[in-house]
């Protein structure tokens, strides 16, 4: 009679449909228990126009990749640039890679190198790709890990320098063109200064000693006193630059550059692209969705198993990108041939003037 | 005063009888107007990159939603889709933004979390459990513990604290029955007590003990919802948890003793035959697929399937399998609560999106950096600001408004946005008045007439929610070990 029952219709149906389902949610257990896993692990906020960009580089590589896991972790150490809060969230981030347990970390920027990431090198169960990084590699001991590439974060020199040459002959100047670096002293700012001061062929510029400030009252008096050294301004970075010396309160950053492009008695060159952003009228910087697009390829290549990272050398960013605003540049001392213009324009990295022509 | 909600944690509607409640509602609904017209009018325009009036007009619309929610003219939920529709309609955001909620993987586990704990309580399983225990307690010392021990059990499992006490409720006062002939309410307002703080006390211990933690939850940043999970919430509440428990274990003692001795012992708390009806399919399925939730969500880290889709997929079993039978889909399923938690996850995108987070930070909180430099003070406020807050307002309203800025303090301040939270949720939960918590009224109902010493439990109350504030402060100590502040 039970085993009558048992092979009841009803019982039947209930049987196949559970068999059903248990084949479909073993096939979706066994994908995902062995889908890998890349952690991207920002230094900084998501609001920071330089992570928006990489993460755009990034995301023209990974997109449509719905076989990996894809987890993002920010450490925001740009809004607090305070070690103990560096240490803090290095904790918080360590012990996210700890129990994620990532096939490849996609490390962006110095801060996750030195809190997070310098703590797995060697460490052959987790793969490591950097992007961003303006210290050398060395400073991590990646120049000697087995289990690390990545690519490194330099300015553009040599676009830099054309730049500069192209408007001090507008100017009439001559050589040697003088420009003077001033920033802001955060740990990230001083690995750019000493690589721009590494480089050797700047001639005919001379790069002269920088005046990194702590506060926006030195900032002012450097940014003023600069016409009587120098010809141009390099800015690279400028958003920990505090009120006062007691470093409680940072100034915005936004106000920094709209009181330097308005006051600049030199003419003033961004070499991170946000600079323009923010308020310059012209950047040479570093593509970030280079750093993007490079190192989300080195990542992919290795979470596919189609390499190591000890298999992939350590890369540079040769390339400028052009960044201009329409309405500054008009205003401003400078005049750029109209192939940086169209060069802006086709990467997207030109800010167009509110008042068109039209509309006036 | 009658519920509106099924949930019950957030609005009451109001009763209609009442001349004062009608003034209210007249001063409200005009307010509701006024109120935006104003600040459209008469504020200076808010100008952040990329957006022209939207904006100014989002916040105007928030306003009158806000006057709707302190007013509780409305139910909960239909504010909230009063600024989905408005910013639909003038066309503030992309529809994406301000309907995300909607598609939010939480939308998905308190859907399918609020269908599992339906199939739970129809089941009859948890009762059947209750009564298996009581079998064997012969005491009202005993039967109080076991009662506790039982609230405290299903509260991660049933996340409405509502239909915990609509469980429990009628259960204990079952149980009291025998001790309704006793002159001193001892024992009836102990295992009252017990009944109550089960259900209650541990409701920000875990994620899944309070459908408020998913709202929270779903507004924190994207990396601290995976921080939180079950597992994270509860590591990050431990202190929280240790303390209530310890203090509890110690106060409950002096207010009510540890249940008088009683005649009415053994047979007399065996008041059902419920436990004695056989074990149904659905009792079993119910908690095989609960036991198998839980357990997958434990190891999700084994095997990468994230609880939210474990969830679902429990869901949808119980769904297949005819355990979830399509008018209990319809009638059962807390649509008001998932409309409202939507709408309160679209109104933090849009905020977000316009980025009037930072604008509210760069323009207001930063002139009190002391406050938000010492993390004491800092915690001291949002108690402060919240306990005062909860004097006129319910647990959903204070949380819905003061969400948004505690977040963009504790981003810009450099702590975690869930420690911000947790203490926002937890002092909300404080209560010293039996009209600031509405499951304390649902769960009193069912004692009407059974001769309760409210006054002795209301003292305990008190008693207890200031150690909920030393919970807090010693928590403080914890989340710096944890390197969360």
């Amino acid at each position: 009679m039970m085993i009558k029952n048992f092979f009841s219709l009803k019982n039947t149906k209930k049987t196949i449909m559970a068999l059903c389902l248990c084949i479909v949610a073993g096939y979706c257990f066994t994908v995902s228990m062995h889908r890998k896993t890349l952690l991207i692990l920002h230094s900084y906020s998501a609001d920071y126009a330089w992570v928006r960009d990489v993460n755009i580089g990034i995301k023209r590589i990974i997109r449509n990749k719905s076989n990996y896991n894809i987890l993002w972790h920010y450490m925001d150490t740009k809004n607090h640039p305070f070690p103990e809060y560096k240490q803090r969230a290095g904790t918080i981030a360590r012990r996210v890679v700890d129990y994620v347990k990532p096939d490849v970390v996609l490390a962006v920027d110095d801060d996750a190198q030195e809190y997070v990431m310098k703590n797995y090198l060697n460490k052959d169960n987790i793969q490591i790709v950097f992007a961003g990084v303006n210290a050398k590699p060395e400073q991590y001991g990646y120049d000697k890990g087995t289990n690390v590439t990545g690519v490194l974060e330099r300015i553009p020199y040599e676009g830099v320098k054309e730049a500069i040459k192209t408007q001090a002959k507008r100017l009439g100047l001559k050589p040697p063109y003088r420009a003077i670096h001033i920033s802001d002293q955060s740990l990230i700012v001083k690995y750019d200064d000493i690589n721009m001061h590494e480089y050797k062929n700047w001639a005919p510029l001379e790069l002269l000693p920088s005046k990194l400030v702590l506060t926006f009252d030195e900032w002012k008096k450097a940014v003023l006193e600069s016409k009587v050294i120098a010809d141009f301004i390099l800015i690279s970075n400028y958003r920990t630059v505090y009120t006062d010396e007691s470093k409680k309160m940072r100034v915005p950053f936004q106000k920094v550059m709209e009181w330097t492009f308005k006051n600049a008695p030199i003419p003033v060159i961004g070499v991170n692209g946000f600079v323009c952003e923010d308020g310059a009228a012209v950047s040479i910087a570093t593509s970030p969705f280079e750093q993007g697009e490079t190192s989300a390829m080195m990542a992919l290549a290795i979470l596919d198993g189609k390499t190591k990272a000890s298999d992939i050398p350590i890369q540079n960013s040769p390339y400028p990108m052009v960044f201009m605003d329409e309405g500054r540049l008009k205003t401003s001392e400078l005049n750029f041939p109209q192939l940086y213009t169209a060069f802006a324009m086709a990467t997207n990295n030109y800010i167009r003037s509110t008042i068109t022509h039209w509309s006036r | 005063m009658t519920d509106k909600t099924i949930d019950g944690e957030f609005f009451k509607e109001p009763s209609k009888n009442s001349v004062t409640r009608d003034i209210a509602d007249i001063v409200g609904w005009i307010l509701s107007v006024i109120l935006p017209l104003s600040l459209y009018l008469f504020t200076p325009p808010i100008e952040i990159d990329g957006f022209g009036n939207e904006p100014k007009l989002f916040l105007c619309v928030l306003s009158s939603a806000g006057v709707m929610w302190t007013f509780s003219l409305l139910p909960e939920f239909i504010p909230g889709i009063f600024v989905l529709l408005s910013t639909l309609l003038l066309s503030l955001v992309d529809s994406p933004v301000v309907l995300s909620g909607f598609s939010s993987p939480t939308f998905t586990t308190v859907l399918s979390i609020i269908a599992m704990t339906m199939v739970i309580i129809d089941s009859g399983v948890m009762k059947r459990f209750l009564l298996y225990l009581l079998r064997h307690v012969h005491s009202p010392c005993l039967a109080g513990w076991v009662l506790f021990g039982f609230g405290s059990l299903i509260t991660p499992i049933l996340p409405s604290i509502i239909s915990r006490a609509q469980l429990l409720g009628p259960l204990v006062k079952d149980i009291s029955k025998p001790f309704e002939s006793e002159k001193d309410p001892q024992n009836r307002t102990f295992l009252f007590a017990n009944g109550f703080y089960g259900l209650s006390l541990l409701s920000s211990s875990f994620l899944s003990a309070s459908l408020l933690n998913f709202i929270v939850l779903s507004l924190l940043p994207l990396q601290e919802q995976e921080q939180f999970q079950s597992q994270g919430w509860f590591k990050g509440a431990l202190v929280i948890t240790v303390v209530l428990l310890f203090f509890y274990f110690l106060i409950l003692p002096i207010f009510f003793g540890t249940g008088k001795k009683s005649q009415k012992t053994g047979k007399t708390l065996t008041f059902s035959n419920d436990q004695t009806k056989r074990i149904q399919a659905k009792e079993v399925v119910s908690l095989g697929v609960l036991l198998t939730f839980f357990v997958g969500t434990l190891t999700s880290n084994y095997h990468r399937i994230p609880s939210s889709w474990l969830a679902f997929l429990a869901f949808f079993l119980l769904l297949v399998f005819g355990f979830i039978q399509i008018d209990d889909f319809r009638k059962k399923i807390d649509w008001p609560y998932l409309f409202f938690l939507s709408s309160i996850v679209g109104i933090s995108s849009t905020f977000k999106t316009m980025g009037l987070d930072l604008w509210l930070y760069n323009n207001f909180l930063t002139f009190i950096p002391e406050i938000l430099n010492d993390k004491l003070t800092l915690f001291g406020a949002i108690t402060a600001v919240t306990l005062i807050l909860r004097l006129v307002l319910p647990v959903g309203a204070v949380v819905t408004l003061l969400i948004p800025t505690a977040l963009a303090i504790a981003t810009k301040v450099g702590v975690s946005g869930w420690s911000v939270s947790i203490v926002l949720l937890f002092v909300a939960d404080i209560w010293f008045f039996p009209y600031q918590c509405t499951f304390y009224q649902i769960y009193r109902s069912d004692f009407e007439g059974s001769g309760i010493s409210e006054k002795r439990f209301l003292l305990s109350n008190a008693a207890l929610s200031l150690v909920k504030i030393l919970a807090l402060f010693l928590s403080i100590y914890y989340w710096k070990y944890l390197s969360l502040i």
